[in-house]
């Protein structure tokens, strides 16, 4: 990696839970989006809404369970557009390599 | 419901497509050997199949269900302490005895010294390094209560220099290359005495190393042997914990060690240690990994031709060998750095690339359990009755007899290999579930570590799908 990065010890970070305390590091010039309850970076601020529903939703707010349930329906969306995708790349594979066997086995 | 029926589905699919590619591989392996298909289309299947897995496992987005997969686990009734304290470090002792008797006897014309006679070799090789092998990554490690070294340098006092904690797994690292090194450049499979000696000389320092630092640090630390069989250990269904012995999932193990919430099985006192907490783990991991392919690669015509021509200057044999095993480790190494900065960058994450390279280092160790499997069962299996003849008449055991193996024993090995795969492709899976807090994020992040198990599937079936040869010059 080239650019700079600051190394952020997320073992320093007051951690609700050991298993959440994950190491990072951070570019220099990266837009950050910080958990409020355990400082970990995240690049976007969809990710920190759900990170708190996931690894705090026994302390956050009404608002940020809110902000969790958004984020995580919005994920739904874009995670059907990905399964298409998948499964034409199965199909493709399967068919591929059917082909591939109808002519050289 | 349909979440249900949807995890259903998809693990039929998975069963369905190794069954179809290792279908093929009996086929094809059937006939003294010769491929039925071009190698190419073969391998290029079996990639094909963890690359589909991995497609298929994109599908399983529910966090509970692939939660669910790895948190269940039942306690069952704890090892009965006579049984842990006293049965096994007994017969422990009794098998290093054995070997060590057998061994350096058979210099002196006082045991037989046909490897194939001789129980030394025949309870290292095949009893242990084969068999027992298996049953750690199939049932549970039961190493350390077995382990005879360890069971000597608990009888010795104890100096307790306090292990320095910056060495962490390097020595085991170290320790785990020269082993295998060892084994593949020595005659330690023809030679009782020299195996014997080997196992002396590895003894000593084992031993040593315990008395100095502590026997639980050495063991959980430096040892490449009782490190190596921990990992095994975590792939298998049984762990031993505080609790009693639990059941969990094939593969649970793995995703707790990624989180570092793993409880070491069976190791009195070194319990909830992170056993991946460094750099050295990992590369411990990827020299596990990496020691069993190089095994497999000398032993393929493809490395004889190319050993003979780098000898045929006068390049001297053994150091061909080291130069090779110096630079696979390394590639090895390499291309799972670049995995994990991949990883980094495809996943948009902010995680450090050393952390990711941690995480997702204990699938690769599924990958080396299924490799192990479909190296040595054909092996365990037509040399178990020469062992249980050793065993029956030790001083005088009657000719050798080798079971003949059934066709499509080829077959097992190739879903062996894909089996283990599958089961990698499914804990990185969970794995990312729980580092990322988006899906889709953990689906790419998994993008590069994907396409080196599909690099790795393909060059294992290779190997597995070349006749053995003799490794030249040795
Ligand atoms: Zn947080």
């Amino acid at each position: 990696m080239t650019t700079p990065q600051t190394d952020v010890d997320a073992t320093d970070a007051p951690a609700s839970d050991t298993a959440t305390a994950v190491p990072t590091s951070v570019p220099a010039d990266a837009t950050v989006h910080e958990c409020p309850y355990c400082d970990r970076p995240f690049t976007r601020e969809d990710r920190v809404a759900l990170h708190v529903g996931l690894q705090h939703y026994d302390v956050c707010t009404s608002e940020e369970e809110e902000a969790f349930e958004t984020a995580y329906l919005a994920e739904n969306a874009e995670i059907r557009r990905y399964r298409l995708k998948a499964a034409v790349a199965l199909i493709v594979l399967y068919f591929g390599l059917l082909m591939v066997y109808a002519v050289a086995a | 419901m349909t979440r249900v029926r949807r995890s259903v589905s998809i693990v039929v699919a998975l069963v369905l497509a190794a069954g179809t590619v290792s279908a093929h591989g009996a086929a094809l392996r059937g006939s003294s050997g010769s491929l039925s298909i071009p190698t190419w289309l073969f391998l290029a299947t079996g990639g094909g199949v963890v690359g589909a897995s991995f497609l298929l496992a994109t599908f399983a987005t529910d966090r509970t269900f692939v939660r669910r997969s790895h948190d269940h686990a039942r306690v069952l009734a704890a090892v009965p302490r006579v049984l842990r304290t006293v049965v096994a470090p007994l017969v422990g002792l009794l098998g290093l005895l054995a070997v060590l008797a057998f061994g350096f006897g058979a210099a002196f014309d006082v045991a037989p010294a046909d490897p194939q006679q001789n129980l030394a070799i025949l309870v290292v090789w095949v009893g242990w390094w084969a068999g027992y092998v298996m049953t750690l990554y199939l049932v549970g490690n039961t190493w350390p209560a077995l382990n005879p070294f360890r069971t000597v340098a608990r009888t010795l006092p104890s100096l307790d220099r306090g292990y320095p904690a910056a060495w962490g797994a390097w020595p085991a690292v170290v320790g785990l290359l020269a082993l295998v090194f060892a084994e593949v450049a020595l005659p330690l499979a023809e030679d009782a005495a020299m195996l014997a000696g080997a196992i002396t000389a590895y003894g000593v320092v084992t031993v040593a190393g315990a008395v100095v630092f502590g026997v639980d640090d050495w063991f959980a630390n430096a040892d490449p042997v009782a490190r190596a069989f921990d990992h095994y250990g975590r792939v298998a269904p049984f762990a031993r914990t505080d609790d009693g012995v639990v059941l969990r999932v094939p593969g649970a193990g793995l995703v707790e060690t990624a989180a570092g919430t793993a409880r070491a099985g069976g190791d009195d006192g070194a319990t909830d240690r992170a056993p991946l907490a460094d750099a050295g783990g990992v590369a411990f991991v990827v020299a596990l990994v990496f020691a069993t392919t190089y095994d497999g690669f000398v032993a393929t015509p493809a490395w004889r031709t190319i050993a003979e021509a780098v000898h045929a200057p006068g390049v001297p044999g053994v150091l061909i060998y080291a130069v090779a095993y110096a630079l696979g480790f390394l590639a090895f190494v390499g291309v799972y750095r670049w995995a994990a900065r991949s990883a980094r960058r495809t996943g948009d994450t902010f995680v450090a690339v050393d952390e990711l390279a941690r995480r997702f280092a204990p699938p690769l160790l599924a990958i080396a359990a299924g490799y192990h499997l479909a190296h040595y069962l054909g092996f365990f299996v037509s040399l178990s009755l020469p062992l249980a003849t050793a065993l029956a008449a030790p001083t005088a055991p009657p000719a050798p007899e080798l079971f003949v193996l059934p066709t499509f024993f080829g077959g097992v090995a190739i879903t062996a290999i894909l089996v283990g795969h599958l089961l990698a492709v499914w804990v990185a899976h969970a794995i990312g579930f729980e580092v990322f807090p988006e899906r889709l994020q953990a689906v790419r992040a998994q993008y590069a570590f994907v396409a080196v198990m599909i690099a790795y599937t393909t060059l294992s079936l290779w190997i597995v799908s070349q006749p053995t040869v003799t490794p030249p010059f040795l």
